[in-house]
């Protein structure tokens, strides 16, 4: 009797010693969901390093960030793309362009489900520790179960769940992008008016209307048309309206794994670059518009008086197939 | 002390026109916001040089309607061709050669480099797929922000 409740007295005291553990160092979901909701409360400034790795080599560029928790500024510093500035309102995405004193807005689409998505489509796993920018991190590798999707990895800063770090790596495994923050700084609040448009400037933005088919069709003067195929672990998010530079409008269609997005393109008109020399495309051709940059390829197709542009992070074979089931 | 204030506001004019477009540093937005809200004369001269963008940003730069009327008639009377002769000092000069010759490097750009109407459309849409994946759990923004430029920049890096 007496030995039987030393056993279940020390069966207790590791069952409360694991649970203990288990408290201190979550779970690779714990954290994943704890940093998505972090997303809108942190406040802070930083500078950082991207490269998009090409199949011929890399483009860099350095990047100053001002975040408020709401509102977001990215000022490229260096780079092809020195002088350009993104600004995020919470609902839109904004481009400063100094040389027309014009901000061009575009809406970004949130889908309620993205993470419920992504929970499904990929598998999130605790890889270990390590420092960013002086910061501890959590390693965590999200890993597709589709082997068509691409892969992440994402090093979370522990005290605010910030990425500090972020991989992206196509489904053949090669590392298509990279982008890590050399400095961080929580204390410092980034002044309200880095966030506006500058005064008198001119926004370009597509006209408030609701994302339904109804309202892109008024817009757009055609019924935008959905693909018969698109890969297993994608859902179709909304209709979306979308503007060129020169405000002409067209159709945009969104499907999404949670973490990975394929965009559709339709409007009335010739494709891009159709009978124009070498690469155009009559019917349908994979990668016609962008050939060197593996994070973002694109299929294009004609069909009848409409141009149907799909960009995504998939093979050029899906590519083609979502396009060529567009009828 | 006045001297103090004064050194201060001739600072921060100096900044204002920056601030006012939007082209000031962190530092310097900091600087003038804490300074124009205790400074009248500070916070008018920034209502005024935001009221100027405002202005200048409404003025329409499409010339007059009647402009190219105008420049047609009075190059109306001369036969064609000749303010090309006179360019080139008054020599005959084989109008027809020129022209076939604009013609094949016309051709040739369009052939020979047919991607450079591409990348203005594909850059639009890539920019657009950028901002479609803007909110997606975990984007890359910054990378996202990179990928028109990637697209169309010279590739000049080693290879990873």
């Amino acid at each position: 009797m007496k030995t039987r409740m030393v056993f279940g007295a020390f069966g207790l005291l590791i069952l409360a010693i694991v649970s203990c553990i288990q408290a201190a160092s979550p779970t690779a979901v714990d954290i994943i969901k704890r940093s998505r909701l972090a997303e809108d409360k942190c406040c802070y400034t930083g500078h950082l390093k991207t490269t998009a790795y090409t199949q011929q080599g890399s483009v860099s560029a350095e990047v100053a960030v001002y975040d408020n928790g709401k509102k977001s500024r990215m000022e490229y510093v260096t780079g092809p793309s020195k002088g350009r500035v993104i600004l995020d309102d919470g609902v839109h995405v904004i481009r400063l362009d100094a040389s027309q004193r014009t901000a061009f807005a575009s809406e970004a689409p949130e889908c309620p489900c993205q993470m419920d998505l992504l929970l499904a489509n990929y598998t999130p796993t605790l890889q270990g520790n390590a420092k960013i920018a002086g910061r501890e991190c959590y390693v965590i590798q999200l890993k597709p179960k589709s082997p068509r999707d691409p892969s992440k990895r994402l090093w979370l800063d522990k005290k605010t769940m910030v990425a500090l770090k972020t991989e992206k790596s196509g489904a053949n495994g090669k590392l298509e992008s990279s982008t890590v923050y050399t400095a961080v700084d929580y204390a410092k609040r980034p002044a309200n008016a880095l966030f506006a448009v500058p005064a008198g400037w001119k926004t370009v933005h597509p006209a408030d209307q609701p994302n339904t088919l109804a309202a892109v069709r008024k817009a757009v003067g055609f019924t935008p048309i959905k693909p018969g195929y698109v890969p297993h672990s994608y859902r179709f998010d909304n209709y979306y309206l979308r503007n060129t530079p020169e405000c002409k409008q067209f159709a945009g269609l969104r499907y999404t794994n949670g973490m990975n997005t394929i965009s559709i393109f339709e409007r009335k008109g010739p494709c891009p670059n159709e009978g124009r020399g070498r690469g155009s495309c009559r019917e349908s051709c994979a990668a016609c518009l962008v050939a060197g940059n593996p994070q973002v390829r694109a299929a294009q197709r004609s069909l009848g008086d409409l141009a149907i542009i799909v960009i995504g992070d998939l093979s050029d074979v899906e590519l083609k197939k979502i396009a060529d089931s567009i009828k | 002390m006045n001297t103090n204030n004064e050194l201060k506001c001739e600072k921060v004019r100096e900044l204002l026109p920056n601030y006012s477009v939007g082209a000031a540093t962190l530092d310097e937005c900091t600087l003038v916001e804490a300074h124009v809200s205790e400074c009248a004369n500070c916070a008018d001269e920034l209502a005024a040089l935001n009221k100027t963008g405002e202005l200048l940003s409404m003025i329409s730069l499409d010339p007059a309607p009647d402009l190219w009327n105008a420049i047609s008639a009075d190059l109306g009377p001369r036969h064609a061709g000749q303010g090309v002769r006179d360019w080139f000092g008054g020599h005959r000069f084989h109008l027809t050669g020129m022209a076939v010759a604009t013609a094949a490097l016309v051709m040739a750009a369009l052939f020979l480099h047919p991607k450079m109407s591409v990348h203005e459309d594909a850059g639009n849409y890539l920019a657009q797929h950028a901002s479609m994946s803007w909110r997606e759990p975990f984007a890359d923004k910054a990378g996202l922000g990179l990928i028109d430029v990637a697209y169309a920049a010279p590739v000049s890096e080693a290879s990873h």
